[in-house]
């Protein structure tokens, strides 16, 4: 009933605006620098370039893409080669850029301090992960030890696996790491079937945070994972430059 | 007094009873099949007439043309019903249902099937012709030709538009029709004698841009004519629509695409894409409203207090919008399908979903689809709303909207036909119907998945082991682990989408084969499903906000997004978001596709 009357008052004063007010061109929150998201309690100027607009191939979109407490930037390979010594552009079909998906707000915090399940099961190899399997020596690469949620198979059809990543081993007789709380990298090979004759690519999703209530997660491809703190770190504080809530600006 | 009551339980029963009479229709209902001579007239209509609880009683329906649906006798056997000698025409044939309800207090509940469309046209052809020369894909070869003049003398130039190859006159698709250009450059459709006909026949031909598509899905093809501004100054494209009735040649309905149809897309194209889309556009006006007052006021006259009623000015705050950029329909349809996210009950959402659909048929100037839905019915509320989503992401872009037009190879006209024919290609898959699935519910909407305050979201190890392969058996089992033993909302779709079933599952799978031909890209479903299958396996094991494991349509959005993108493919392409491919488009889409998303 509400929202009817509410519908009938906006048709109501619609029929009264006509002509009645001027305004500039275009809509406000998008302006020549950037955008202005309003998102979790803050507010984050977001510069064009980090508006999301999947690469390679997609339209710009004139608004960023705003969720209730997340939305989408988008960082460059340039920008990353830039602003991280080692970092390598992996120039295949959708992997010239980076996605990351930003959580703002007071509840986020609340959900990201609690334990994380799938994390927990992983280190007391039980529920979906009872029959994992632990690779003991370290991956010479990049210092990982790989873990394997669940048990190879040598079927035609199983080549899409996933895997686990971690820099210390998990151990069921002991008590799941609370501080910091244990959380491997999820990894995935994704083998070129989407695009032919595109390189077989392993991605791996890893999490970091620009605030005590901002948190925010991308992928990597596995040749970059050695210099993921530094992907973190630097992703993180150019997300913290875009806030422009002077009280938050101080908070963090 | 006893006798007043009883005259108002009973009055107060039969407002219920014709409240409920028309209520939800769960049971889908298989549609009549056609066999014999349909373009003679000599043709058989059979259908399922076994009566089994709840159902009451089932029947034939037929409608001539744009007529009313009359019940068919049917001799015994039933379910069978001969007709030879037909007139020339357009036959359509559905069938209806009478159910007892299972829920109190157990009206009957009314339901019907699709119609099955049967063209007598005189012809040969023989069995099953007519039935081929309606194909959709066979109506989008038709061509036409368009002539200008001035048929009344007003100094205005008109349109003459006649089928200049192509299926027969009266098969319900547009075939000639004279167009009035009124002194705002639209046009209205002319009903011309002859002799007018002959005129407009004699006018020069212009050399214009025509493209076809069923933009009120109603069967028959509608044409958009492009480039009349080169002809004639200051005239949009026209949308011209077929009246689907093989008694009227002649259009129904032109509909100019001129600056109101392009503010109006732009408005819902931008209400989708971000909540705030309207503040710049928005003011508060002090107005002045004159209302009545009554108390107790001092009456200088009698010296003395007295009561009485007096009018008084009050200043009203109200919203006004800035018209150069906001229409009415844009702001009403904005708000009318943002409030179908937060109805909490199927009433509600059927009462919005009669609102935003008339704003819909008032930007489009007819009714949108066959008929106009009974809005008691949620299936059929669904359908339509389905449609429209159709109609108005296809518009969007006809509209040349910025938001809506892809980068891709293909024209705007070719981008909307197939759209359209994607559309229509999928509705005909419900009439051919198809396995049974675990889940019940409209055919046109992702069911609800309900689930216990206990349920774990988790991914399980038989997903996982699902999750690593690259087949469509792997895909299928994987979504049916998901619906059965973890409830994810997005599962039943997810089958769905596997077999290509019912509407939003086959319009996923022929979204993304039309954007990637528009990109110029090979693709296989099967791949592009199998990496939306991992990611979500991914999303769920990744998932840390509110319930783990449960995502929402934000959530769901992003990594369809992503995986478009490995593909090469834009945003859009994900059929949750098909204006802007954006989350806020999906959030505000959710309640067909993934209405127990979190």
């Amino acid at each position: 009933m509400v929202s009817k009357l509410r519908i009938i008052i906006f048709i109501l004063s619609f029929s009264l605006s006509a002509g009645l007010i001027a305004l500039d061109d275009e809509a406000g929150h998008l302006g020549s620098l950037g955008a202005e998201i309003a998102v979790g309690g803050k507010t984050f100027s977001v510069p064009i370039e980090n508006l999301a607009s999947l690469q390679p191939s997609s339209q710009a979109s004139p608004f960023p893409p705003i969720g209730k407490s997340e939305f989408l930037a988008h960082f460059s390979a340039a920008w990353l080669s830039a602003h991280v010594d080692g970092y390598q552009p992996v120039l295949n079909h959708g992997f010239e850029s980076h996605m990351a998906s930003i959580s703002v707000g007071e509840q986020v915090a609340k959900d990201h301090a609690r334990l994380h399940p799938v994390s927990v099961d992983l280190w007391y190899k039980r529920g979906a992960y009872a029959n994992r399997v632990v690779m003991d020596k370290k991956e010479p690469n990049t210092g990982f030890y790989i873990i394997q949620p669940i048990p190879y198979s040598s079927e035609p059809d199983h080549d899409r696996e996933q895997w686990f990543l971690s820099e210390t081993l998990p151990d069921e007789s002991k008590s799941y790491p609370e501080n910091p709380h244990w959380r491997p990298y999820i990894c995935r090979r994704t083998n070129g079937i989407i695009i032919e004759n595109a390189k077989v690519l392993t991605k791996c999703n890893i999490n970091g945070k620009s605030a005590d209530d901002i948190f925010f997660y991308t992928y990597l491809s596995s040749e970059n994972l050695r210099v993921r703190e530094t992907v973190l770190s630097t992703i993180a504080e150019e997300i913290r430059s875009w806030i422009i809530d002077e009280e938050s600006n101080n908070d963090s | 007094m006893e006798i007043q009551l009883r005259n108002r339980i009973f009055f107060k029963i039969s407002c219920g009873f014709l409240l409920l009479f028309y209520s939800l229709c769960t049971f889908a209902l298989s549609p009549p099949g056609v066999s014999g001579n349909q373009a003679t007239g000599d043709y058989t209509v059979s259908y399922n007439a076994t009566v089994s609880y709840p159902t009451i009683f089932i029947w034939l329906q037929e409608k001539v043309g744009s007529g009313p649906w009359t019940t068919v006798s049917d001799p015994v056997p039933l379910g069978t019903v001969d007709f030879s000698n037909k007139a020339n025409g357009v036959y359509q044939y559905r069938v209806a249902e009478l159910a007892d309800s299972y829920s109190y207090p157990y009206f009957p509940t009314f339901s019907w099937s699709t119609a099955v469309t049967v063209i007598v046209d005189g012809s040969s052809g023989g069995a099953g012709s007519s039935s081929s020369s309606m194909d959709y894909s066979t109506q989008s070869t038709y061509s036409y030709e368009v002539r200008k003049g001035d048929v009344n003398a007003d100094g205005l130039q008109d349109l003459y538009v006649k089928r200049s190859s192509g299926g027969s006159s009266n098969n319900g698709v547009l075939y000639e029709t004279l167009l009035q250009q009124q002194s705002d450059s639209t046009f209205t459709v002319m009903q011309p004698d002859a002799a007018q006909q002959m005129i407009g026949a004699s006018w020069p031909m212009i050399s214009v841009d025509v493209e076809s598509a069923d933009f009120n899905l109603d069967g028959f093809t509608d044409i958009i004519i492009n480039g009349l501004e080169n002809h004639i100054a200051g005239v949009a494209k026209q949308l011209i629509f077929s009246s689907g009735s093989g008694l009227l040649p002649q259009a129904s309905v032109v509909s100019s695409l001129g600056p109101y149809m392009h503010k109006t897309m732009t408005n819902i194209a931008g209400s989708f894409s971000n909540p705030n889309y309207f503040d710049p556009y928005m003011a508060q006006v002090p107005l002045p409203v004159p209302v009545w007052v009554c108390g107790i006021s001092y009456n200088y006259y009698f010296e003395g207090f007295s009561p009485g009623c007096w009018i008084q000015i009050q200043i009203v705050i109200v919203t006004v919008y800035d018209a150069n950029f906001v229409t009415q329909e844009g702001i009403s349809f904005a708000h009318g399908w943002g409030n179908l996210g937060e109805v909490t009950s199927d009433a509600e959402f059927r009462n919005n979903a009669e609102y935003v659909y008339d704003v819909v048929a008032t930007i489009l100037g007819i009714n949108v689809g066959e008929d106009r839905p009974d809005f008691n019915n949620q299936g059929a509320v669904e359908e339509a709303l389905a449609k429209i989503w159709v109609i108005l992401s296809s518009l969007c872009g006809e509209a040349e909207v910025s938001e809506c037009l892809s980068q891709g190879v293909q024209t705007v006209g070719e981008e909307m036909s197939r759209s359209m024919a994607g559309f229509q290609s999928c509705t005909d898959k419900l009439v051919l119907g198809q396995s049974p699935l675990p889940f019940t519910g409209s055919p046109f909407r992702t069911p609800k998945v309900t689930h216990s305050s206990s349920q774990n979201f988790a991914i399980t190890s038989s997903q996982l082991g699902y999750s690593a392969g690259s087949s469509d058996v792997a895909r299928r089992n994987f979504w049916l682990s998901r619906f059965n033993d973890s409830k994810d909302p997005l599962a039943p779709l997810g089958v769905n989408v596997v077999d290509n079933a019912y509407l939003l599952g086959c319009l996923a799978n022929e979204r993304v084969l039309f954007v990637a031909l528009d990109y110029g890209k090979t693709i296989s479903l099967t791949s592009i499903g199998v990496g939306i299958m991992a990611a979500h396996a991914d999303a769920v094991q990744t998932d840390f906000e509110g319930i783990p494991g449960k995502l929402t349509a934000t959530k769901i959005a992003l990594y369809h997004f992503e995986v478009f993108a490995l593909a090469g493919l834009p945003p859009h392409t994900f059929g949750g978001a098909p204006f802007s491919g954006t989350t806020t488009e999906a959030e505000k889409t959710k309640f067909i596709w993934c209405p127990s998303c979190e």
